[in-house]
């Protein structure tokens, strides 16, 4: 409870310094590749970004209940506070923004691009399989660390000079809640895309557009550090087994003596998903959609 | 996306949707801003877009489809048609025309506005 209140008063400090004006919106229309930004559609960027960010406070205080309600129902200690629970609350306010975008009823003057609108054309192909890569890995290694519970089980009962509660501690598996992370992440990530694109129009062709490709591009790259968070957890059992010992103990198979190198690929899945988020969220001036198409 | 065009629907100013999308859609490719080939976005996406039904914007597709201007293969989904040399007459007039009545709606007025703002224009 008190981590939910930390995070809550987190949300809200954000909410405050992030509260979006006029100015800032045309900073951020012009970011996001509208040359000449028009009053119109400075009105409905902050609109767009009042209606996520508001949902920051709420959902940044809920989340770490939520998971901790999850964890009890799925039989597991309550979860760490961490990045995770931050980025679980930043994809869930994307969602829930574009859902209420998307069956608000279209009021007067109705506006729509003559263009066919998919996937692809919101977010790079290459993104959305690196996104797919990661959360791949981190079930891989959830799906390893439960075929290994048998022989770990075997090789922690040969560790000398450590509690049975240490031990019972260090035997806690991983892999459920990082495939249970895995789908939530995943729905979660490509429900923000699908309804970015299939969601009502803004009214303005130009800021459509990019506000369309700001969502989805924003909800992969959250995807990417959240598949890169699961896939450094994921082998945190293997490790903390090996942490154990000096060296590979008698009672391991041979494979066991390949789990250190996990520590390196944490590292390298650290690098590759930050750097990927910043990436997709940052994308250049070519490969945006506009322009300063609007309806004058 | 990049360089779409779009069509605009007023529900208020009494000329119903399906005839504004054509009327639109007919000027924008007879004036050849959407070239042959071009494609069209699928019917369920500009209904839900225009929020109108579907059974709306098939009908306008339909009765371009039947005017020649638009060709829907299995593949390639719904794009503009090759227009023979004279289906496609100029006639700056009624290109201007359209243009005029497109902004016209776009800014909420109706024909009584637009007569109004010609003889107004007219005058001066």
């Amino acid at each position: 409870m008190e981590s939910a209140l930390l995070y809550g008063l987190g949300g809200l400090a954000v909410l405050l310094v992030l509260w979006p004006t006029r100015s800032g919106a045309n900073r951020f229309l012009r970011r996001w590749g509208i040359a000449e930004p028009t009053g119109q559609q400075e009105s409905i960027a902050v609109r767009y970004l009042r209606n996520r960010r508001l949902l920051y406070p709420p959902l940044l205080f809920l989340v770490p209940s939520a998971a901790d309600a999850l964890a009890g129902l799925l039989g597991f200690p309550p979860p760490e506070p961490g990045l995770l629970q931050s980025y679980a609350a930043l994809i869930i306010a994307l969602l829930l923004a574009e859902a209420v975008a998307a069956v608000r009823p279209v009021r007067g003057l109705r506006v729509a691009a003559l263009a066919p609108r998919r996937w692809h054309d919101v977010v790079p192909r290459t993104a959305v399989v690196i996104l797919l890569a990661l959360f791949a890995a981190a079930a891989l290694l959830a799906v390893v660390d439960l075929l290994a519970q048998p022989v770990l089980r075997r090789v922690v009962s040969s560790a000398k000079g450590y509690s049975p509660e240490h031990l019972d501690h260090v035997l806690r598996p991983t892999a459920v809640p990082v495939l249970a992370g895995v789908v939530i992440g995943a729905a979660a990530v490509f429900g923000v895309v699908r309804l970015a694109v299939r969601r009502a129009p803004t009214g303005d062709p130009g800021s459509d557009a990019v506000l369309r490709t700001r969502s989805a591009r924003v909800a992969v790259g959250l995807g990417m550090a959240w598949a890169g968070s699961l896939l450094t957890a994921a082998p945190s059992r293997l490790l903390a087994v090996d942490g154990l010992f000096d060296g590979v103990p008698d009672t391991a198979p041979a494979w066991f003596a390949a789990v250190p190198a996990l520590r390196w690929l944490g590292l390298l899945v650290f690098v590759v998903s930050l750097g990927g988020w910043m990436w997709v969220v940052n994308p250049a001036k070519r490969d945006l959609p506009v322009s300063n198409e609007g309806v004058r | 996306m990049t360089g779409s065009r779009w069509v605009v629907v007023d529900p208020d100013n009494g000329v119903p949707p399906w005839r504004q999308i054509r009327d639109q859609l007919v000027h924008l490719i007879r004036s050849g801003a959407l070239s042959a080939g071009t494609p069209f976005p699928p019917i369920r996406q500009l209904a839900r877009d225009l929020g109108l039904s579907a059974g709306t914007v098939a009908r306008v597709y339909r009765e371009l489809e039947t005017g020649g201007l638009l060709v829907t293969a299995r593949r390639r989904g719904t794009v503009v048609a090759d227009l023979p040399p004279h289906a496609s007459p100029p006639d700056p007039l009624a290109d201007a025309a359209a243009r005029f009545v497109a902004e016209v709606r776009a800014l909420g007025g109706d024909e009584h506005a637009a007569e109004a703002a010609v003889r107004a224009a007219w005058s001066d």
